[in-house]
């Protein structure tokens, strides 16, 4: 009997069994008062339900219990040995002989059938691969030591018709670890799950294959299911295609232009950020159209950063312009932004933004920038000290204090603050 | 007329039985396809933990953690905070005026010196007082606030937001133990969303009964005290079943006041947490809904299965007492508070369904339980009580609720929410906790619901009085502090 019949006895057996206990309890109960005919059903019901639930359980520890044990087996017995063929210092492409010999097999038993019976423990095997490449020891090299353990198990092909047949969860698994293990994804394979009921899989499928296929790499980018279901992860993930471009020398496009096409907000500043991320001074003045008062603070938080950063003292004017009337944060960045470009010419706005906030916080940022604010900026650092009145001396006891200095970095005001924040802020 | 009284009371016990019944039965059906969608959706701790703290972009996010009077506990608690995984995070401890010796142990234990500080006023507090930093930069992510009392958790939150600059936060409490990867977990959640998300919760459990090192559960077990391990049946139940099978739907009803992680910015702009609430978590999370959808912008909900922080419940019947009284006033406070809200289908799925089901299903059932418990008395003394239709309908329920138990088990296997260190031991208890439930604990805690009630009427029992905590059983081995330094050397 083949796995559809077998199913459909199962289900038809179970379907009889269940309209002949429903009719029996009716008949039972036909004397009744109804609420008690419904009382005796449910009843009924909960109590299949807690049978069926004891038996979903044993059956699931049962199982749990058999992929424990190959888990364990296959890490006992190659576990150290793939840390070693993994390992940032071991040889990147020790070959295949070596490679068996450190695994300890016999070339001429080197058949992937013999080696991993059953798709158990195929799939125990792929994760221990997986697991040892991710780990923080082994994530630093390129190894080509990987391709050649996925030759010896016949992984790739295993996690590929994965892929293809079988369930969403596993699918999703099967493309993080092809990835992982750059493993080109046939475009034909990514195709296929284009339209899958849950984003996560149209996701998964498009970065599998754009980080093993170079040409389609920006592809995705482009689509309508980009514009239409951006997620911050996205943002990750093309921060790693544009490092990949630019490891392998390849162009990076014209980030401000697409910020510029897209229509929501967060996609756009996330463009700007990336723009920041790679230096793409030559296209800072695309974004002046972007830059005014109708947009969201968040974007133009993100560009006056950026400008900041790439120093396109071109956008100084229109910032000093923009500050006063902006938002806490939106202050905050622009600021910043005028301090890092330094200028000489916006010191007066920075004194303003001090001045005329009613904000601690803005009063506070405003002054640090002052003092961060080359030599003039001293200057005028210490005339502010000496005119503050008592409510506003107490912000100059951050300057005193090289706790808070060191504490406080200016990057934490930023919304999306990046951890490899930025030195030149750090007054400590 | 009392014929008539009798059977339309009847009725209505009945049909509120049932519909109730389908209700959880159909939670529980979402839950499951939550859990099947989040296998898709959410890796392996590893994989999360890979993708983002190689990211320049990983959120950054501060844990606000109030503390009152917690000396017994302050340490191992701060220890564990700190010691949590991930890449862009600081702890602020806020002291709401502790009279023990809470601050001084902070102070001492993490080389503590006062700081200047700006106060950014974003959301009514007391005021702040001092606050602190550590010298030592193992503890450079630790912020100490020390504030006037404020009676409330929620005002100590609230002082903690005005330091706070990250762009979402954790509200928590300073007992509970965090789980190393709760916040990846979290996280995880907010940057694989398209609309903004403004909430995430996860699973809580009870601590009592576990051991822990080095600020860490390494043996998490069912307590042998009955109370708790009822405590535990009933949060799991209400984290597996209720609180996943409405994130199902974008409509959580609440984020655990214990642990729950917040877009700072909505928080604020939503206008804090209500400082003299006693149910703060669901009134947060009802302003910010509130705040959403008067402002027409989109949102998204989430919780995690997995169970990413224990706390402490408590351990005898006056302190449960004190805690469940609490907890019915504040659903009374937010009942009231936001009224508007409910039945309101302009507030979305929060006002058409899940505000409704919460006033019919939490905070009728004390109130329809116990008269029907009067009623039956009645029944009984007039000799009117049909055995037959009485044993079948409490049969009926005894055995859904029984059922649950024995889903929520299969869920809590199926996610592997817990790494119980005897699951067959944990899940025996669990299933005769079940088995006593009805009889001993849920008439009990039906019981304090009514008198918080009253006391909303009566306006009475305004004040916070927190739990006092016994510290969970700690393993002390050797190396523990070398292990303990080595933990903070990398948090990613």
């Amino acid at each position: 009997m083949d796995s559809i019949n077998e199913l459909s006895y199962w289900y038809n057996l179970l379907l009889t069994y269940f309209v002949i206990g429903i009719t029996w309890l009716f008949e039972h109960f036909r004397d009744f008062a109804w609420i008690v005919r419904v009382a005796a059903i449910s009843l009924t019901v909960s109590a299949i339900l807690i049978i069926i639930s004891i038996f979903r359980i044993i059956s699931n520890s049962i199982r749990r219990n058999k992929w424990r044990k190959t888990e364990k087996k296959l890490s006992d017995r190659y576990g150290e040995a793939l840390d070693y063929i993994l390992s940032p210092e071991s040889d990147n492409n020790m070959g295949r002989d070596r490679i068996l010999e450190v695994l300890d097999i016999d070339p001429n038993q080197a058949d992937p059938r013999k080696l991993l019976k059953d798709k158990r423990e195929k799939m125990c095997m792929a994760r221990l691969i997986y697991r040892t490449r991710i780990s923080e020891e082994a994530q630093v090299k390129d190894s080509r030591n990987v391709q050649v353990l996925l030759r010896i198990f016949g992984i790739a092909d295993f996690l590929e018709e994965m892929v293809l047949k079988d369930k969403q969860h596993r699918k999703v698994e099967a493309l993080l670890m092809l990835r992982a293990f750059k493993v080109p994804t046939n475009q034909w394979i990514a195709n296929q799950l284009i339209n899958a009921k849950r984003h996560r899989v149209t996701r998964m499928a498009m970065y599998s294959s754009i980080m093993t296929n170079s040409n389609t790499d920006l592809q995705y980018f482009e689509s309508e299911f980009f514009a239409n279901h951006f997620c911050m992860y996205d943002e990750i993930q093309l921060g790693f295609v544009l490092q990949r471009r630019l490891s392998a020398r390849r162009k990076i496009p014209n980030l401000a232009h697409w910020a510029t096409i897209q229509n929501d907000p967060a996609a756009q500043a996330m463009f700007v950020r990336m723009m920041r991320q790679f230096n793409q001074k030559e296209y800072c003045f695309e974004l002046e159209d972007l830059f005014n008062h109708s947009s969201p603070g968040e974007l133009i938080e993100e560009i006056a950063r950026t400008w900041g950063y790439l120093g396109y003292t071109e956008g100084e004017q229109l910032m000093s312009e923009m500050l006063l009337t902006q938002a806490d944060d939106t202050k905050v960045a622009i600021m910043h932004a005028l301090t890092r470009l330094n200028t000489g010419n916006s010191l007066e706005a920075l004194v303003d933004g001090y001045k005329n906030s009613g904000s601690q916080h803005v009063k506070f940022e405003a002054l640090r920038c002052i003092y961060l604010y080359g030599e003039k900026g001293r200057e005028k650092f210490e005339q502010l000290r000496a005119t503050a009145t008592d409510r506003d001396s107490f912000y100059f006891n951050f300057f005193e204090n090289e706790l808070t200095l060191k504490e406080i970095p200016l990057e934490k005001t930023a919304r999306y603050h990046s951890r490899y924040g930025d030195n030149l802020f750090s007054v400590a | 007329m009392w014929i008539t009284i009798y059977y339309i009371f009847s009725y209505i016990i009945f049909f509120y039985s049932i519909i109730a019944m389908l209700a959880l039965l159909y939670l529980a059906i979402r839950s499951s396809i939550a859990q099947k969608r989040l296998l898709i959706d959410a890796p392996d701790d590893e994989t999360i933990r890979y993708t983002l703290k190689s990211s320049p972009i990983t959120p950054a996010v501060s844990i606000i953690a109030p503390a009152h009077n917690e000396e017994k506990t302050i340490l191992d608690n701060v220890y564990s905070l700190l010691g949590i995984y991930y890449p862009n995070f600081d702890v602020i401890v806020v002291n709401d005026g502790s009279t023990d010796k809470t601050l001084d142990l902070l102070i001492e234990e993490f080389k503590l010196k006062e700081v200047p500080f700006i106060n950014l006023k974003r959301v009514p507090s007391k005021p702040i007082k001092r606050v602190f930093k550590s010298e030592d930069e193992r503890f450079s992510q630790l912020t100490v606030v020390d504030k006037e009392p404020g009676g409330h958790k929620s005002d100590s939150t609230n002082a903690g937001l005005n330091i706070c600059m990250s762009k979402y936060f954790v509200s928590t409490d300073v007992d509970c133990i965090l789980e190393p990867m709760a916040l990846y977990r979290m996280i995880w959640h907010v940057i694989n969303t398209h609309n903004p998300m403004i909430g995430v919760g996860a699973t809580m459990l009870m601590l009592n009964g576990c051991v822990i090192q080095n600020g860490r559960v390494v043996e998490a077990k069912v307590s042998n005290n009955p109370l708790p391990a009822f405590q535990q049946l009933e949060y799991m139940r209400s984290f597996l079943i209720g609180k996943l099978g409405w994130s199902s739907h974008n409509t959580l009803p609440n984020i655990s006041g214990g642990f729950g992680l917040f877009d700072t910015e909505t928080v604020v702009k939503s206008g804090g947490y209500d400082q003299v609430s006693l149910a703060e978590d669901v009134d947060m999370l009802l302003r910010m809904v509130t705040y959403m959808e008067n402002t027409g912008q989109k949102y998204s909900l989430a919780q995690v299965p997995q169970v990413s922080c224990w706390t402490e419940g408590p351990y005898n019947i006056r302190l449960l007492y004190r805690q469940r009284i609490r907890w019915g006033r504040g659903l009374c406070e937010v009942i009231s508070n936001h009224r508007k809200l409910f039945f309101n289908f302009r507030y979305g799925k929060h006002g058409g369904i899940t505000l409704p089901y919460i006033f019919l299903f939490e905070f009728m059932a004390p109130i329809l339980e116990v008269s029907g418990f009067i009623f039956m008395i009645w029944l009984l003394l007039i000799d009117a009580v049909n055995w037959n239709t009485a044993l079948v309908i409490f049969g009926m329920i005894y055995v859904f609720s029984l059922s649950l138990t024995f889903l929520v088990l299969i869920f809590d296997y199926a996610t592997k929410s817990v790494k119980w260190k005897s699951t067959w031991r944990s899940y025996t208890k669990l299933i005769v906790a079940a088995v006593f439930e009805p009889f001993i604990y849920h008439p009990f805690i039906t019981t304090c619901s009514l008198i918080g009630y009253f006391n909303f009427l009566r306006n009475r029992g305004k004040e916070w009085k927190p739990i006092k905590r016994k510290g969970a059983k700690k393993r002390v081995e050797e190396g523990n502090e070398a292990d303990q330094n080595s933990q903070f050397t990398s948090n990613a």
